[in-house]
C-alpha cells in the first residue's frame, strides 16, 4: 500500500515535466522523425513509441541528464534505425519488392524538390541520419556523433557518401535528360 | 556550401514546414500504463518460474555439498578393528556409514571383557585358551589355521550375542582372527 502511495507520488511529481516536455519538443521531434523516415505518421509513431519507453524512467533520466532534447533526438535516431531493420517483420507485403513503396518508381516525375526528397529516401539509413542531422538540424560533426555513436570521420564519411549519392542521381538523370533530348 | 547542400537545406525544412503533431503527454502515459499492464502477464509467470529454478538450483548445490562432506574416509581406517587383525583385501568396497562400523567392533581376543570389566573366560567345550592370545587347538590336536596358513586363536566369549545370550544359555561366539603375518613368520 505504501509502495503503491510513493508510486503515485512519483508518477505526479514526473507528470507536469514530462507534459512540458512533450508540448515543447514535440513539433522538433516529430519533424525530425518525419525525416528520418519519410512519412509524417511513421515519424508520429516513432516518437510515441521512443516516450513511452522513456516515461517510465523520467525522473532518472531528469537527474542523469542535463539536456533531456538530446537524449531523446538519439533515442529517436536509435529507434529510427533498429525499426529500419525490423522493417519487414512489421510490415504486411504486398509484393516482393516493396521495401520503398512509398518512393515511386520515377522520382522524376514531379518537380525538383520532390525528385531531391525521393533520392534522399534511398539513402542508407546512417547517411540520411547524417545528412538530416547536418543540413537540418544544422548539428556539426561532434554533435552528429555523439547522437549517432560514432566517431567524427564517420559522420564525415557518411555525409559526404550521402551527398555522393545523391549527386550521382542528379547528375546520371540529367544527363539522361539531355540524351533523351 | 554547394546548390546541392542549399537544396538539401531548403527541401527538407519546406518538407515538415506543416508538420503538427497531436501527441500530448497524457496520451504516452495512457499507452505506457497500457503496455504496462500487458507484460505484466508475461512478468509474473516468468518470475514464478525464476523462483522455482532457483529452488532447484540451490538444493541440487546444497545437497551435493553435503553429499560430499558425507564421504567416507578409504578402508585406511581399518586399523580401528584390531591390531592382530589382517589388512582388509583392496577388493573390498568401503563401508557406506563409518560410525555404525565402528560401534559395535568385533571383539578380539586381546579386548573382550565381561560386562563388570573382567576378562571373559573361555568355553569349556572348547580347548581355546583365549586369554592368553595362544593358537586354539582343534579337536585332532592340530592349531586350526586360516586360509592364509597362519594359526587362528578362537575365543569364546560369553555373553558377546547381547540380549539373545542372557547367561541362561550356554551360549558362544567363535572370533577367529589371524595373527600379525609377520610374527607368524619369525615364529
Amino acid at each position: 500500500m505504501v509502495s503503491i502511495e510513493r508510486e503515485r507520488a512519483s508518477v505526479d511529481a514526473v507528470a507536469p515535466c514530462f507534459d512540458d516536455f512533450v508540448r515543447d519538443h514535440q513539433v522538433a521531434l516529430v519533424r525530425y522523425a518525419t525525416l528520418l523516415c519519410g512519412s509524417r505518421h511513421q515519424g508520429e509513431d516513432l516518437v510515441q513509441e521512443v516516450l513511452v519507453r522513456l516515461y517510465p524512467r523520467w525522473t532518472q533520466l531528469s537527474l542523469k541528464n542535463g539536456n533531456l532534447g538530446a537524449y531523446v533526438r538519439r533515442s529517436v535516431t536509435n529507434e529510427f534505425l533498429s525499426w529500419r531493420r525490423r522493417w519487414h517483420t512489421r510490415h504486411i507485403h504486398l509484393s516482393s519488392d516493396d521495401t520503398y513503396a512509398d518512393v515511386p518508381d520515377d522520382p522524376w516525375a514531379d518537380g525538383p524538390d520532390e525528385q531531391l526528397w525521393q533520392l534522399l529516401l534511398r539513402l542508407p539509413g546512417q547517411q540520411r541520419a547524417a545528412v538530416v542531422l547536418r543540413y537540418y538540424e544544422g548539428l556539426e560533426d561532434a554533435e552528429i556523433a555523439e547522437v549517432l555513436g560514432c566517431r567524427q570521420p564517420t559522420v564525415r564519411a557518411h555525409v559526404s557518401r550521402g551527398l555522393a549519392a545523391l549527386r550521382k542521381s542528379l547528375v546520371g538523370r540529367v544527363d539522361g535528360g539531355r540524351s533523351d533530348g | 556550401m554547394d546548390d546541392l547542400e542549399r537544396d538539401l537545406q531548403r527541401v527538407l525544412t519546406a518538407r515538415v514546414d506543416d508538420v503538427r503533431p497531436q501527441l500530448t503527454g497524457a496520451t504516452i502515459q495512457e499507452a505506457a500504463a497500457r503496455r504496462r499492464a500487458r507484460h505484466s502477464h508475461v512478468y509474473a509467470p516468468l518470475a514464478a518460474a525464476a523462483v522455482v529454478l532457483a529452488i532447484a538450483v540451490l538444493s541440487v548445490v546444497l545437497l551435493g555439498h553435503d553429499g560430499r562432506k558425507a564421504q567416507p574416509a578409504g578402508p585406511a581406517n581399518s586399523s580401528t578393528t584390531s591390531d592382530t587383525s589382517a589388512p582388509a583385501p583392496p577388493t573390498r568396497s568401503a563401508p557406506r556409514n563409518p560410525v555404525t562400523r565402528t560401534s559395535a567392533p568385533i571383539p578380539t581376543s586381546s579386548a573382550v571383557t565381561t560386562a563388570n570389566g573382567a576378562p571373559a573366560l573361555p568355553s569349556a567345550s572348547l580347548p581355546a585358551k583365549a586369554p592368553t592370545g595362544m593358537p586354539a587347538k582343534t579337536p585332532t590336536g592340530m592349531p586350526a589355521r586360516t586360509p592364509t596358513g597362519i594359526p587362528a586363536v578362537t575365543t569364546a566369549i560369553p555373553g558377546a550375542l547381547g540380549d539373545a545370550c542372557n547367561g541362561s544359555a550356554p551360549c558362544r561366539v567363535q572370533v577367529t582372527s589371524s595373527t600379525d603375518p609377520a610374527r607368524g613368520a619369525s615364529r
